[in-house]
């Protein structure tokens, strides 16, 4: 009796954390037949796109929403529903989405279009290779984000080719607010002094975003302008020695501050700290998270949520790199 | 008060199986009592009752006078022992004297000097640094009565002391515990054998389940009671029984 | 980096001490458990923590959102709650239900922790950045220890520490004779249940170095390594606390420098289970008293004596002074390679000489083969006399006491036989 006594506050406990969100709704709704063009894209950052080129012709959904990490996400109930009514899976590639289960799901896919190995096909120059792995945040360099928006475009138009010339249009203009974009950080980043120009995160997300907009122009080595001590994926498996390079690497290059991420954990940032602390640096950590492989979605901001998420972490960065 | 052990309607149950069922007696000071009985019959759990090892489910069995501390002195069942165990045969007698050392206290040397005195009343005192895994079956039995011993206990009692041990040790355990009446101690023996009772013993409590018999040994020890003991009389109820745990337990319908 | 900047430098001390400390405690308790025959309760219960450490997670999550640095307390407390109901349940299942003890203690094992995975992937969504520090307690990530787990795990060891040294002699008696240790006045219900809970907490100090399913390593690994060296239980202790520290220490050292100089990651706590179960495993082939190799090695040496001396004895029976080479090989059942090879060795020892193809035994190997035989001929009149064994079925065992009685058995049985000249069969008895 007592056991039962203790044993139902705990199910019951239990049963608040399991409450999902509201976004069952919005699933719902996808689900349904209105015409247009079902799209399943892996990551919010390509939705944004995908909902910016669709406009109207296009239902769009992402599966990794919120703070999941995308590297270890697997498939959980309700997902190979939506898989099947998708006519069109957009995904990262690259080894972003390595969950077993998602990877065979999405390579099973009768239409599935993989951005980054597109770009890596058109362009394999641009796409960092860190210890013999891919890196594969490549939206954390809009310029290079842009890229993709070709590709969607192509996709949408050979499902709808009666629409093809509005795509086209759309995509254009969205390429053009991502260059703009793109040099506004530029500009932004160029504000800040260059030998206070150095970013240290949580994990190796942002290589990309270190290339184009925080090195000098002809520097060789844009690589330490950027640096993490967990590897590309944030799993948690990380030694005393990661540690300590960075603290090294905080020593060389006087650096004060450290970002963490959204959807990371701050455990090894706040053990660099406190290392680093008690060997006389003063370092800081940042209030304001950045957005690495995770994004804010606002309802109704459709294609301008990457946009904004650039922003945001351009002026965070600005923010406590000139303190 | 003359009587060392007295049982009041003392009942035991294991599982709601009842072991004892009202079992009443005294035994007086001074003797050497066997506790005999067919196996299952209730003898080990009757000794463990005595020591407050089991509580009864109703009724009561104490010691008279000394009901606590180390004046009463229990030697178990060598079977139920892991004998494996990393421990030296003067550190199983040492045991003994640990019931009066406080939290962080150590052995002292008197301790040992005891443990030492408690083995050679045994006849074990060059096996002091033996590992207890290396003794023979009448070694490690003779190793627990020292234990025992080195308690200065004014009862002993014993769990199947005999059995599973050769006729030498038999014999010499059988006139130490003599020995130790005549000192003025009272001792109690589980026992198996019934040929041997009334040359070594001169008190008996007969039971199976129910009390047959407590008394001297020759009045006890009649055909009849043993009759009642070892016959099969009581097998109805057992069998009776049996049924009733498993009708209650939802096995038979 | 020397060995002392592992307890100096800011980045390594927290890791290298704490887990030098979860090392020190664990070991003790699962000596306690080993001894107790009850090794499995330390894999079941440090699984079956999982459902602890997800809800104390979860509760700081939506209650406490702010506190993320004091979510430890949250695992330390939901980890010793969930522990506890899993004795329960264990208990409850062992006594009412009579299931068997392995059954119900794999049956809480792999329930709990299904259990836990169920709670962590509902998590996983509705608060997902709480979902990654629970993960964190699987695998154990000793790296970003701080010098506030370095406390608290110091204050817990301490009383575990205490405990042993304070209930050592009580603790003796209890693991070794429970019911006996009632009977004598020692609070067995008192100690058993700060054993048990201090064993939980070793469990939980472990979860953060090591992680949940690699626990039960850190358990028995130490005291399986002891066992092997030693049969007295002080020097049991202090061997597995030794190597326990050895295993934490250099899972430490060569986690940072294996990093280091191979640039892939190795993390602490797997590094450590492993060094540790290598060093169990070690010490299970070549511990020297109960070692496997040694044993192995011994059992054939005893053959190869045995082989020998009956070479010996066939020897001095043959009918002729010098026995030829086909003789042996009949008498003898072993094949000519290792037949040469063995008269080779008795030839070199000084006990044959060999003529040709043919050998003869010198003065000193004639008294060995005398004594084999007395001691042979002694025993079967021992066992026809008095323990009435056939006198046709007393050969075959004297064959295998032959080799192994001692100079004192021959001197107890000469005099219990009263140095008898003839054997069973009527043979002579050779002279001492």
């Amino acid at each position: 009796m007592r056991f039962l006594k203790i044993l139902i506050p705990l199910v019951l406990l239990l049963c608040c954390f399991s409450c999902r969100t509201a976004t069952s709704n919005n699933i719902h709704y996808w689900m349904e037949d209105n015409g247009k063009i079902k799209v399943l894209t892996s990551i919010e950052m390509l939705n944004d796109l995908v909902i910016a080129i669709g406009k109207g012709h296009v239902d769009s959904i992402a599966l990794i929403v919120g703070n999941l990490d995308p590297h270890s996400y697997e498939l959980v109930k309700g997902d190979d529903e939506k898989f099947a009514r998708a006519d069109l899976v957009v995904c990262n590639g690259l080894g972003l989405e390595h969950g077993a289960s998602l990877m065979q799901t999405i390579n099973s896919h009768k239409n599935c279009l993989l951005v980054g190995e597109e770009i890596f096909n058109k362009a394999p120059e641009k796409i960092i290779i860190i210890n013999k792995t891919v890196d594969p945040h490549i939206w954390t360099d809009v310029s290079l984000w842009s890229e993709s928006i070709d590709f969607i475009v192509e996709r949408l138009s050979k499902l709808d080719p009666m629409h093809a010339e509005e795509f086209k249009q759309n995509g254009s203009l969205l390429k053009k607010d991502l260059l703009d974009t793109h040099q506004d950080l530029l500009n932004e980043m160029k504000a800040i002094p260059s030998e206070k120009r150095y970013l240290v995160t949580s994990h190796d997300a942002f290589n990309y975003f270190a290339k184009a907009y925080l090195s000098e122009r002809n520097e060789g080595d844009w690589h330490s302008r950027f640096s993490a001590p967990e590897g590309l994926a944030p799993d948690g498996q990380l030694s005393s020695s990661n540690i300590k390079s960075i603290i090294e690497h905080l020593k060389k290059f006087n650096i004060h501050v450290l970002f963490p991420e959204s959807n990371v954990s701050q455990s090894s940032i706040k053990k660099i700290i406190h290392a680093g602390n008690q060997m006389g640096l003063e370092l800081t950590i940042a209030t304001e998270p950045l957005y690495g492989d995770a994004m804010i979605v606002e309802e109704g901001m459709g294609g301008k949520n990457y946009i904004n998420m650039m922003k945001h972490n351009a002026e965070t960065i600005k923010k406590y790199l000139n303190l | 008060m003359n009587c060392i052990l007295e049982a009041q309607d003392l009942c035991i149950h294991y599982n709601k199986t009842p072991i004892l069922w009202d079992v009443s007696f005294k035994v007086p000071k001074h003797h050497m009592t066997a506790i005999v009985g067919p196996n299952g019959a209730g003898k080990s759990t009757l000794l463990k009752a005595s020591l407050q090892i089991i509580k009864p489910f109703s009724g009561s069995i104490s010691f008279g006078r000394c009901n606590s501390d180390n004046h009463i002195a229990y030697v178990p069942q060598k079977e139920s022992i892991d004998w494996d165990f990393p421990v030296s045969a003067l550190d199983v007698v040492l045991m003994g004297r640990y019931g009066r050392l406080k939290y962080f206290q150590r052995v002292k040397a008197a301790d040992k000097e005891a443990a030492m005195q408690a083995l050679q009343q045994v006849g074990m005192a060059s096996y002091s640094s033996r590992q207890i895994n290396q003794l023979s079956g009448g070694q490690q039995q003779r190793l627990f009565i020292a234990r025992a011993l080195v308690q200065k206990p004014d009862v002993l009692l014993l769990d199947e002391p005999f059995s599973g041990i050769d006729m030498a040790t038999e014999k010499l355990l059988i006139e130490l515990f003599i020995k130790l009446k005549n000192e003025g101690k009272s001792i109690f023996i589980v026992h198996h054998d019934l040929t041997t009772l009334d040359q070594y013993f001169d008190w008996v409590i007969l039971i199976n389940t129910r009390l047959i018999g407590c008394g001297p040994v020759k009045e006890v020890m009649t055909q009849e009671n043993i009759q009642k003991a070892y016959g099969n009389n009581l097998s109805l109820f057992e069998e009776a029984h049996h049924l009733s745990k498993k009708q209650a337990e939802g096995y038979i319908s | 980096m020397n060995v002392l900047e592992f307890f100096t430098d800011p980045i390594l001390r927290a890791p290298t001490i704490g887990c030098l400390l979860m090392g020190v405690s664990s070991s003790v308790m699962g000596v306690i458990s080993m001894l107790r025959k009850r090794s499995l309760i330390g894999e079941a219960l440090s699984h079956a923590t999982y459902p602890g450490v997800v809800l104390g997670v979860s509760f700081f999550g939506v209650f406490f959102p702010s506190y993320q640095d004091w979510s430890f307390l949250g695992v330390f407390l939901g980890a010793t709650l969930s522990s506890y109901l899993a004795i329960k349940v264990i208990h409850i299942l062992e006594t009412k239900y009579n299931v068997n003890s392995d059954a119900s203690l794999c049956f809480v094992l792999s329930t709990f922790f299904g259990i836990g995975l169920l709670f962590a992937s509902h998590i996983q969504f509705s608060l997902t950045f709480w979902y990654q520090k629970i993960q964190v307690y699987l695998y154990g990530q000793s790296a970003t220890m701080t010098d506030i787990h370095v406390i608290v795990y110091a204050f817990l060891t301490s009383l575990t520490l205490l405990f042993l040294i304070g209930c050592y002699n009580h603790l003796k008696v209890i693991l070794f004779n429970l019911e006996y240790a009632k009977t004598i006045g020692i609070k067995t219900n008192l100690i058993e249940g700060i054993s048990f809970f201090l064993f939980v907490v070793s469990i939980v100090i472990g979860l953060r170095s090591v992680g949940i399913v690699l626990m039960s390593g850190m358990l028995i690994a130490p005291a399986v390594f002891a066992r092997q060296f030693t049969e007295r239980l002080s020097t049991l202790f202090l061997l597995a606390i030794l190597m326990s520290l050895t295993s934490a220490f250099l899972g430490n050292y060569f986690s940072y420098t294996l990093s280091e100089k191979y640039l892939i990651t190795m993390p602490t706590g797997p590094l450590i289970v492993i060094i540790g179960t290598l060093l169990a495993f070690f010490a299970l082939l070549f511990a020297p008293k109960r070692g496997f190799i040694f044993r192995k090695v011994r059992i054939w040496n005893f053959k190869r004596k045995c082989i020998r001396e009956n070479i010996l004895k066939s020897i001095w029976k043959s009918p002729s002074q010098l026995t030829d080479f086909s003789y042996l090989r009949k008498n003898i059942g072993l094949s000519t390679w290792f037949l040469k090879r063995h008269l080779k060795k008795l030839e070199k020892e000084g006990w044959l000489r060999k003529e040709k193809n043919s050998f003869a035994l010198t003065c000193d190997g004639i008294k060995k083969s005398e004594r084999i035989v007395r001691l042979h001929r002694l025993w079967e009149v021992y066992l026809a006399e008095h323990l009435d064994v056939g006198v046709e079925k007393v050969h075959k065992n004297a064959e295998e006491m032959e080799h192994i009685i001692t100079p004192e058995l021959e001197k107890k049985l000469t005099k219990l036989l009263d140095n008898p000249t003839k054997d069973p069969h009527l043979q002579p008895i050779p002279k001492e």
